[in-house]
Order: C-alpha cells, then structure tokens, then sequence
C-alpha cells in the first residue's frame, strides 16, 4: 500500500454556471520514500492533486489516502492535524513569515503543536537543518534579506521541520533561475535520500523532471503516464 | 503563545502606517474618554460633596410616598394634588437615628412654596425651608452668608429672605427690603387651600454654593411653614355623608347648586338689613359650630417632612438604608430613605443627564472608531491573506490565526491605550491647575460650582480601557471572521 493513495478521483470546479473538470478520475500511488514528480501542461490538474494530496481541496469523488488516512469526510481541525503531522509544504513563491527569521520560519511549524523534544533538541534540530540547507551563515536574517534560491532553502527547511513523512512541492523552482532551481531540486533529493521522506512536486521543466524517480504525467486532467525508474543524482549538475 | 506575541508585535512594527491609524484613533479615543469621564466624575463629585454638606446630609427620611419626592417637595405632575407626607412617629425615628454610630447628626426640615405679596400687589414666588436655626447651622455650618439682618431668636418667626428672590421683589416695588420689614407669603394647592401667613424678613442671606433652584429658596421659621403647607392638627378631608343625609339633601351636584342661584351675581349682591346693625356674633352664630375650623388653623407642632442625616462616612450610606428599613419595617412606620441624590432633586440630577448625554456622544465616537478600525484590519488581513493561508496548510489550526489577530488588536489597544491615558492625565493635570471657571449657570450647574478642577479618576481610566478593549476586539471581528474562513488554498493561489 502506497503512501498516497488516489483511486478515480475527481475534482469539478464551478464558475459561475460553467463547471471546471480539473481532474477526471486519477487514480495511482506513491510509495515510501519515493521522490515523485507530477509533471504536464498547464490546465492539466497538477496543482489540483497537489492540493488534494495536501488536504487542502478535497475531492468532488473518489478516495485520497494519506498515510493510510482516508481524507474525505474530515474536519477542518483532523484536516488541520494532518497536514500538521504528516505533510510539509514548498511553495512556488516560498511563502516565508515575513516579520520572522530564518530560524523562527523553520521553528514555527513545531511551535503549531505539542513537540515532545525538549528546548535543546529542538533547537538542535533545527540547526542541522539549516546548516543542512546551507544556510549556517543566515540563522537570523529576514526573508527579505535572502535572495530566491535562500529563501526556498528556508522553505525546504521549513518543511521538513516536524520530519514528516511527505513533503509537496509546488513547482518549486518556478521562480528561480535554472541554475538555482535545480541546486534545490538537488537538495531536496538529497533530503529524500538522507531523512527518507518521500517527495512529490510538481513542474512543467522536462530537466527537473528527469531527477524524480517516480514520474506521472498529467494531460487534460488525466494521468496519460505513471513511470517509475531509478534516479541519479547529479544528472542536472 | 510566543510565536503569537512575537508575529503579532512585528505585524504591527512592520505595517507601521495601519498600526499608526488604528493607534492614533485609539490614542485619541482613549484620552477623551479618561478626560471626559475624569471630568465628569470631578463634576459629579463636586455636585455630591456640596449638597451633601449645604442641602441633604447623606440621608433623607421622609413618610412613605411613591413619586419624585425631594427636598424641595413633589418633583412630578401631581406636585399640587398631595401635601408632603409627615414622618409617622417623628419623635421614635429621630431617636433611633441617634442610637446609630454612624449617624454624625441630624436635622429635620419642611418645605412648602409660596408666592410673596405686599398689600394687594403680587411680587414673586419662593420656595421655603422651614428650618430650626440650631440644627440648621449644625449640620449645614458653611452654607449661609448673611447679608443683612441674622436668623430669628429661638421661639420667634421671620423669614431669611434669599438675596435672589429679595431683589426680583425690589424690582418691583422700588426700594430696598430690610430686616423688620413685613410680606404676606401665600400657599395654595388643592388639598391643603389657600394659606396666608404675614412674617417678618429677619434678614436677607445667600447660599454660598448655590444654582438656578437654590437661588429661589428662602429659610422660614417651622411654624409658618407648617402653616403654609397646612400642616395642622385638623383637616379638610371630604365628609362621608351617610344614605339618609344624602337622601335629604336630593341629587345635587356642582352644576344644579349654582343654577339655583340663578346668576351668580346673586351671591356677591349687598346685603340690605333694616333696623339695627348687625355685630360679628350675629354672623359667627350663623356658621354654627367652629370647632373643626379652629383645628385646621393649630399647627401640628410635631411634624416633620424630611429628617436630614449625615454619617460619619458615606460609606455607611447602604448600612443606613438597610438599618432604617429594617427599623421601620419592625416599628410599622410607613416612612422610607432616600438618597442624596433624590433629596436633591432635579437640578443636581442634571450633571447625570449631561453624563448620560456625554456617554450617548462616547458610544457613537466607539461606533465610527470600530468602523475605520475594522477597514484597516480588513485591508491589513486581506494584505495577509497568502500568508495566513499558508499558516493554515503548514498546520496552524483555526484558533491559531484568530488569537494572532485578537493579540494584534489587544496589544495596539493597549499601547495607545496607555499612551492615551498618559497623555489624558497631563491634560487633566493642566487643566486642574488652571481651573475651569463656569461662564454661566448652566454650567456651574453641570460643574457643581464655580470652578471646576478636573481630577483624574480611577474608575475612568478603568472604563476608558475597558470601552477601547471592547472596541479593539468588536473591530476585530469581522476580520477575523475572514482570517476563520481563509482557506489553506490561498497560500497555493498567492505563491502562483
């Protein structure tokens, strides 16, 4: 059993009197540890099962499964929980708490709940993943003393702060340049294969794509290629 | 709850053009409500303290009665319907009153209105205090300067004529009034009739705090006082006849009594009488029996309309209320307590009325204040919405984003709130040294007196936090109705 589970899901959208078929009965999986992109045009659903893997949009039918939770049915507080425990974000436009710095953007996600560490290991924690993201020399700048490549550093970090078991990108090298972009998609494998937390992200760029080690390509709201291979990192480089 | 205080305090120093708007309303706000009310309690506390000490002790006792009833009489519509009730007992409550500890002393007094006349002339109207001088001067030492003249010897009459209603009456008759001087003072309503009595001016004085109402009252000797509100051993109560009296006297009423006179010329035409003349005998033996008349001329010497107390401490005030009905509750005496403040009667009610008025302006200024306030906070959330939004989708419950928003709120509201008071105690400060001077009446009215030093009060910076917290949080609700319904979705749309 995969770690996300989508089994003929379906996502309409209504604007106005019209309806949107985002997605139009997807159905595949993600297993532990995989470093999964989900890749297509514009228009093709991409950001639509994204959210729906985030529990962040739920679906119009069909069945998400997340960590062997079944999503539909939850309230926004279990919802809530999840994606607290179970999930991390990158975002495209990194999405960094502005009036915080670079340490207390990756500590707030644990401050969000009942982290069971003490002071010290947290802090502790949360050092080694900004050293791990390199970003040593930055501890206590803003997000807006960062250039974009930092910032989505801080992002990665963030992300991974409550070690959850996945973490969703969302064309996350989209704002950066192709140099930078892929020194992230870099880091974010070698997160992947260091901590063991599976990766899903989504893109439009065929080189970044090609790093993934699961690829489902999307086309008109429909999954028209679901392959997975061996990665090798360091292609891009 | 750090992170919270840590987002909520930087949102604030990073938007700093909304958190200078919603600061400076509060700020504002904030110093004239500590102002304001500081103002008026001084105002009010100075109404207190000087009709305490010149008019109505802490205290009044006055036999029981609904309506508006003050010092100065019925204060209401049926004012010439009913007579000031007597205290029941008089002699028993007054003795009471002393057994109390922390009764300092007390005086009783009546009340009656009159219009002053001289010869066939009508020169004015006063209000009258029937007072006994002694006790007078013991409880209210401060109060009266004598102008001219001085108060009636124990067991003699006179009128201390109050220098107001002393000059609207040489207005008229074009010379100045002096002591030994006499004017006919005559009382009418429809219970006790018309009474007229002829006293003496013993002198002319005035209040040394005084107001509109006040200004118009002139001190008498109790006993034409008593007469003047036909306080009297007799009276003229309607008499119950019985089925036969009313049988012999047939079906008459006012209408077929004086169409049986046919004109009323009739009554007022001269009386021819033949032979001798007629002494006053003649016209006695035709009323018949007097008794009842002689009666409703003696005054009842032991009545009381109002027993005055002062206490040691107004602290004391509710314990008395207490004590009192109890103690007429055991004793059966139909009298009751009244507060200062109902003693006083309607003009020193007014400062109420004008804080009310004040209070009514204070609720529509918080209304217009919570509007732009909310705006801000709307646009200063909108502003956010991405990265509230992406709160939400990295874990932050519901109740997360709302308390960031409320802290915002209450952390502003108290920073302008403690600059607003500061800044509302300076005034205060200034203006207390300087002085407030009443340029009119109606404002010595409102102050309480001549001069008006505002104090700062504690209950008025307590109320002023209160009412801008109540504010902050009210703004803050439709905001953070839209922070509640921010769905996590907004960061994704804000980041594409």
């Amino acid at each position: 059993m995969g770690i996300v589970e989508l089994e003929n899901v379906k996502k309409v959208y209504t604007l106005g009197k019209a309806e949107v078929h985002a997605v139009r009965g997807v159905t595949f999986s993600i297993e532990k540890g995989d470093f999964a992109s989900i890749v297509g045009p514009s228009g093709s659903g991409k950001s639509t099962i994204l959210n729906l893997i985030g529990c962040i949009d739920q679906p119009t039918d069909g069945i998400v499964s997340i960590n062997g939770t079944v999503t539909d049915g939850l309230k926004d507080k279990a919802l809530t929980r999840l994606r607290h425990e179970t999930l991390g974000f990158i975002f495209q436009s990194f999405n960094l708490i502005p009036v915080l710095n670079v340490y207390e953007n990756i500590e707030f996600p644990l401050l969000l709940g009942k982290d069971k560490r003490s002071k010290k290991e947290i802090r502790e924690w949360i050092e080694f993943l900004v050293e791990a993201v390199g970003l040593g020399d930055h501890m206590h700048h803003k997000s807006n003393e960062l250039s974009g490549g930092q910032r989505q550093r801080v992002a990665i970090a963030r992300a991974l702060a409550t070690k959850p078991e996945i973490v969703l990108a969302d064309e996350p090298t989209a704002n950066l340049d192709s140099k930078t972009g892929q020194s992230i998609i870099e880091l974010m494998k070698k997160m992947n294969a260091e901590l063991n937390t599976t990766f899903i992200f989504s893109t439009h760029d065929r080189t970044i794509m090609d790093i993934a080690d699961h690829v489902i390509q999307l086309l008109d709201g429909l999954v028209v290629e679901d392959t997975k291979r061996s990665a090798k990192v360091g292609n891009l480089s | 709850m750090r992170i919270i205080l840590t987002i909520a305090w930087r949102n604030l120093r990073e938007h700093k053009v909304k958190t200078l708007i919603i600061g400076l309303i509060m700020m504002i706000g904030i110093m004239v409500l500590v102002v304001g009310n500081s103002f008026m309690d001084s105002a009010a506390a100075g109404i207190e303290r000087y009709y305490i000490q010149n008019y109505t002790g802490h205290l009044m006792i006055t036999g029981e009665s609904k309506g508006y009833l003050t010092l100065f009489g019925f204060q209401d519509m049926t004012a010439m319907e009913r007579a000031v009730p007597r205290i029941p007992d008089y002699a028993e409550v007054v003795e009471y009153a002393r057994t109390l500890p922390y009764v300092e002393m007390v005086n009783p007094q009546l009340s009656a209105n009159a219009m002053v006349s001289r010869g066939d002339e009508m020169l004015g109207i006063t209000q009258l205090f029937g007072i006994v001088p002694d006790d007078y001067h013991a409880m209210f030492a401060d109060n009266v300067e004598l102008l001219a003249g001085d108060f009636w010897g124990p067991g003699e009459q006179g009128i201390l004529l109050n220098k107001v209603v002393a000059e609207m009456i040489e207005k008229q008759i074009g010379f100045t009034l002096r002591p030994g001087d006499k004017l006919l003072f005559t009382s009418a309503s429809t219970i006790t009739g018309m009474r007229i009595r002829e006293v003496e001016i013993a002198g002319i004085f005035q209040f040394k705090q005084s107001n509109i109402q006040l200004d118009m009252v002139s001190l008498m000797d109790v006993s034409n006082v008593r007469a003047l509100a036909g306080m009297v051993v007799g009276h003229a109560a309607p008499v119950d006849l019985s089925p036969e009296e009313q049988s012999f006297l047939g079906a008459i009423d006012e209408e077929s009594l004086f169409d049986s006179f046919g004109s009323l010329d009739a009554l007022f035409a001269p009386v021819e009488v033949e032979g001798e003349s007629i002494g006053d005998d003649y016209w006695f033996s035709l009323l018949g029996e007097t008794e009842s008349r002689d009666l409703s001329n003696v005054e009842d010497t032991g009545a009381w309309q109002y027993l005055l107390i002062r206490l040691t401490d107004e602290s004391y005030l509710k314990q008395a209320q207490v004590d009192f009905a109890k103690f007429f509750a055991e004793h059966n005496i139909p009298a009751q307590t009244r507060d200062w403040m109902q003693a006083a009667g309607s003009i020193a009610q007014l400062s109420n009325g004008v804080k009310g008025i004040f209070n009514g302006v204070v609720f529509l200024i918080a209304v217009v204040a919570v509007i732009i306030i909310m705006n801000t906070l709307v646009i200063s959330v909108t502003e956010r919405m991405g990265e509230i939004g992406t709160m939400r989708a990295i874990g932050a419950q519901k109740g997360f984003v709302r308390r960031m928003v409320v802290w915002e709120t209450l952390i502003l509201s108290g920073i302008a709130g403690t600059i607003g008071v500061v800044l509302g105690s300076l005034v205060l400060f200034i203006l207390n040294r300087i002085g407030l001077e009443a340029g009119n009446m109606f404002v010595e009215i409102i102050y309480g007196g001549p001069v008006l030093r505002p104090e700062l009060s504690v209950s008025s910076v307590i109320l002023s936090f209160v009412v801008i917290l109540v504010v902050g949080i009210v703004s803050s609700i439709y905001p953070t109705a839209i922070v509640m319904k921010t769905s996590p979705l907004k960061a994704m749309e804000s980041s594409r």
